[in-house]
């Protein structure tokens, strides 16, 4: 259930997924109708600040709840925890939204709102976990580091250059290469018994 | 005719086939070193190498080889293969398959014999680079959804042969290398990179492949156990229950296949003339060969609008304009016209398939070597031997 999409800063692919209760479902791409207009597309750019709907501090407050959830998500599946991802997504998450809409109208918190919340999140999960990919080593290396200085210079750990977005319409290989990698990465992850 | 060969001594007491590398390259510091790319189509039957040096677009070496390893059968006459050599390759290795144990290093697109891909790769590096002192990095193309064990196995066989390596999915790097560069940015010419639908039909697997300007996920390929091998062995099969104990070799039903394949209606008479102990006979075999390749049509096309149907809606028109057939496969006549037929007679919208044409062997190494050329630094596997 979800969107392929792409990230507006990196150019990476994402997929978009969405709770199963209360929010907008659809299989993939156009296998089915989706029940609302599809507002990220491949290759195009996301407004990355979502959370600008209204000013009020109660309902900013709310909606940064949601927001929060929503990254909890995203990082339980990104770090391969689908079945707990669902669980939160189902549950405390659900109950958030329609609490939310409950008070503020149906109108609140619109799907394609939530859609771009889920897009900016998993962009947010995917770079935290790589930074912690990078940096993890670097920190357990330190007291060994701290003894023979010289050595750790020696092993630089090499920081990849930010990700290009492609040309207009002409992809660069080095963008495609870094989605396949990222992509062996992240296959790579043991996946949870549970995970269907 | 291509050919691979690295000619090596028999040893007086080993083992035959228990040997070292055969190219042991000085000791020398990487900064030192030429650095080579290659694009290296490691195919189920036949594999493509293009090699380079890493800047501009010059091509030194560009040979595609039998993917076959011979090794000297015990007690052969001294001078009955040129130096002595106890491993061969290639053309060469078919030419003295007689005085040799033939050994198939891939089935089904992956290693199934590594001890038989490492010598293959090894002694590719040295077609490469006789010398055997360069920097040596190189994209390798594999089946589409390949296991993390295939990829394991190439690596594995690559390691101590080659630096650095990439390995990338082969209807990607078709795509790549089916691109025509010179008109990129022209109004009328649609860069397969962006949005096209690759169906490559080797001899292993045939792998379809949905690519719109990203990087396709596991779900935009999709790769079949069934291929040019399988047909071939449909044909076999059905020539050995007509005609029981009739001696023709795998070879020689591939070659029958190779010249008279064809996809659609049945089509008769095709007669094909055979020895079948040692007498010529001519047998009938154009239903034989059509219930064969057809086969391959009936897996394929479910695959393929499975891929159109993930496509998004507003890129689908462009897309059926697009759709590119490659590989060995793409020579069974009618392929592309049947496939295409079928489409519009389900209802797909002005569907455009077509096969890459005579270079149908060299677009996953083209690929390749472009993506050689265009991988950042830090993009590179580092290989532990």
């Amino acid at each position: 259930m979800g969107w392929l999409a792409r990230s507006g800063a990196e150019g990476r692919v994402i997929r978009v997924e969405f709770p199963r209760a209360g929010l907008a479902t659809g299989p993939a791409r156009n296998t089915a109708e989706p029940k609302v207009p599809a507002v990220v597309d491949s290759g195009k750019s996301i407004a990355l600040n979502a959370i600008h709907h209204s000013d009020r501090p109660v309902d900013v407050e709310e909606r940064r709840g949601v927001a929060r959830l929503i990254r909890r998500v995203c990082l339980l599946r990104e770090q391969g925890e689908v079945a707990d991802a669902e669980k939160l997504q189902a549950g405390e998450l659900a109950r958030a939204i329609r609490d939310h809409r409950l008070q503020h109208g149906p109108d609140s918190l619109p799907e394609s709102e939530l859609r771009e919340l889920y897009v900016v999140e998993a962009r947010r999960a995917a770079d935290a976990l790589a930074l912690a990919e990078l940096l993890i080593p670097q920190l357990t290396r330190q007291p060994t580091a701290a003894r023979t200085r010289s050595e750790a210079v020696a092993i630089p750990v090499p920081m990849p250059p930010a990700v290009r977005m492609p040309e207009a319409g002409v992809p660069a290989i080095p963008d495609l290469l870094d989605a396949m990698l990222a992509a062996e990465r992240k296959a790579r992850r043991p996946m949870p018994a549970s995970a269907h | 005719m291509t050919t691979a060969t690295t000619i090596e001594k028999k040893p007086l007491t080993a083992t035959p086939n228990v040997e070292r590398p055969a190219e042991a390259a000085p000791a020398r510091r990487p900064a030192d070193k030429k650095r080579v790319l290659v694009g290296f189509d490691l195919g189920t039957n036949a594999s493509c190498v293009l090699a380079g040096p890493a800047d501009g677009r010059d091509i030194a070496v560009s040979k595609v080889i039998p993917t076959v390893v011979g090794y000297a059968r015990e007690g052969l006459v001294d001078g009955i293969i040129a130096n002595n050599a106890t491993t061969l390759i290639g053309d060469e290795a078919l030419q003295h398959r007689l005085q040799l144990r033939m050994v198939a290093p891939l089935e089904d697109g992956i290693i199934a014999h590594a001890a038989a891909a490492r010598d293959f790769i090894r002694r590719v590096r040295v077609v490469i680079d006789p010398s055997g002192t360069a920097e040596i990095r190189a994209v390798i193309g594999v089946p589409a959804n390949a296991g993390n064990t295939a990829r394991e196995d190439i690596r594995t066989g690559a390691a101590g042969v080659f630096d650095r390596v990439l390995l990338i999915p082969e209807p990607f790097l078709a795509a790549l290398g089916f691109r025509d560069d010179t008109r990129l940015g022209q109004a009328n010419y649609v860069d397969p990179v962006t949005n096209s639908l690759f169906i490559d039909i080797g001899g292993g697997t045939s792998d379809l492949c949905l690519i719109q300007g990203f990087f396709p996920t596991p779900e935009d390929q999709v790769s079949l156990a069934f291929a040019g091998d399988a047909i071939d062995k449909l044909i076999e099969d059905d020539l050995q229950r007509t005609y029981p104990n009739n001696g023709l070799s795998r070879a020689t039903v591939r070659q029958i296949k190779e010249e008279h394949s064809y996809v659609g209606p049945i089509r008769k008479p095709i007669d094909v003339k055979v020895l079948i102990g040692g007498k010529s006979h001519t047998l009938e075999l154009g239903e034989v060969i059509g219930r064969a390749c057809n086969q391959l049509l009936d897996r394929i096309y479910p695959a393929l609008t499975g891929l159109i149907a993930r496509a998004p809606s507003d890129s689908v028109a462009q897309l059926l304009q697009n759709i590119v057939i490659t590989g060995g496969g793409s020579r069974i006549r009618g392929i592309d016209t049947v496939l295409q037929q079928r489409l519009a007679d389900e209802g797909y919208e002005s569907p455009k398939v077509r096969v890459a044409g005579p270079e149908y062997k060299r677009f996953v190494a083209v690929g390749a070597l472009k993506a050689a050329r265009g991988a950042r630094e830090d993009q590179w596997q580092h290989l532990l031997a």
